[in-house]
């Protein structure tokens, strides 16, 4: 009889005891900043990728822009027509086009840089997302041990009272 | 063996002892009412609630991405009207170069180059407004799961904490039905086991009337007999 008390009263102090004990594990929060630092680092990097590509094909259309003016000019020259109306307007024709291929140049280079960063949107909405049911869950899982613990509680003070 | 009778063999009592009942009912009293409030009091968890940084993350990735495609337009327009202003200042420089200084003429040469760029621009808006569309639409991808998620996240939670509710209230129903049957049991028990003290005959010699009389106090003596004589 004695020894049945016993190893109850045991079994019941060692699961109130592992209740109260008993830690919610917490998620490696380290792999999840190493992530959003990553993510972050996508930010930055589209931004620099970018400054130094627009930069670049500035450079590049004005030396382009340049050689291509001095070509038509030459070529004017070369067919005999020097500073007349008809050289300028041959000219405005060559920057026309030249236009062309700056406006396309550029909205390209904005275009991928919105592609860029709005493919790295996705990641972190998908990372907060992560993050939210992380945290979400732990939340449950400590309200899950409490709730158990004042269970236990709750059936021993009913046993003894009943 | 029920947990009264284990508060007695470990207290080491006399399992009749009335001490044993107002420890065990005060004990367990004292035990119930505490879990059940701390029960009600445990917090409930809202995935709204837990989640509130990285909504504000998320509202935040959404104003920036619209902030963004806002300056890339901008930029797209800066740099346009940038060339064009230097296409119809070379044009003009050309033609005062030429002694052509005629107003009307550098209009009339401003309105030609800006009708040569037109098709150009229209074509690099185009584009950028197609790399908008395809930039928004992943995103509304994107943001629709997340939505989708936590409208999803925040009715498990409500289920979850009336789960709670309800096993708290199940506890407590289950207690009182408990309560109320053990009370029924002790009043069978007391008609069953009437104290006999209060009888002169018992309950069980009234319903055996051909069983010897016996008075209660009084021992059982042999019947007298004569010696000799059977």
């Amino acid at each position: 009889m004695a020894f049945g008390a016993i190893l109850g009263a045991a079994s019941l102090g060692a699961g109130l005891f592992g209740s109260l004990t008993s830690k919610t594990p917490k998620y490696n929060m380290a792999a999840m900043n190493e992530a959003l630092n990553l993510i972050n680092k996508q930010y930055t990097d589209t931004e620099s990728y970018y400054n130094t590509a627009n930069q670049a094909f500035d450079e590049q259309f004005g030396t382009y822009k340049g050689q291509t003016m001095q070509n038509a000019v030459n070529a004017l020259a070369g067919s005999g027509i020097y500073e007349s109306p008809v050289s300028e307007n041959q000219l405005n024709r060559t920057r026309t086009a030249l236009g062309e291929t700056y406006a396309a140049g550029k909205s390209e280079l904005a275009g991928q840089k919105l592609a860029a960063t709005s493919a790295i949107d996705q990641s972190k909405i998908s990372y907060l997302q992560n993050l939210s049911n992380l945290q979400y869950n732990r939340a449950m899982a400590k309200q899950s041990n409490r709730s158990s613990l004042y269970g236990t509680l709750g059936g021993l003070g009913a046993a003894l009272l009943v | 063996m029920d947990a009264k009778q284990s508060l007695r063999d470990i207290l080491g009592i006399n399992a009749a002892s009335k001490k044993v009942q107002t420890i065990s009912d005060v004990l367990g009293a004292a035990i119930l009412g505490g879990s059940l409030y701390g029960a009600f009091k445990t917090p409930k968890y809202t995935y709204s609630g837990v989640t509130k940084g990285e909504q504000m993350g998320v509202a935040y990735i959404r104003a920036k991405a619209g902030a963004r495609e806002e300056e890339a337009d901008k930029a797209l327009t800066a740099d346009l009207a940038g060339y064009t202003q230097g296409a119809i200042k070379g044009a003009q420089t050309g033609l005062e170069a030429r002694g052509i200084t005629d107003k009307g003429v550098a209009k009339e040469s401003a309105a030609t180059v800006k009708a040569g760029l037109s098709g150009a621009y229209a074509a690099a808006r185009a584009t950028l407004a197609k790399a908008k569309l395809n930039a928004g639409a992943s995103l509304s991808n994107a943001l629709t799961g997340y939505y989708m998620d936590l409208a999803s996240k925040q009715y498990q939670s409500q289920l979850n904490n009336l789960r709670a509710k309800q096993g708290l209230y199940g506890a407590l129903g289950g207690l009182g039905a408990s309560l109320l049957s053990a009370k029924e049991q002790a009043n069978v028990e007391q008609t069953n086991n009437p104290d006999y003290r209060n009888y002169i005959i018992s309950p069980e010699d009234a319903t055996q009337p051909n069983a010897p009389f016996k008075m209660k106090g009084v021992k059982d003596v042999k019947p007298f007999r004569m010696q000799g004589v059977e």
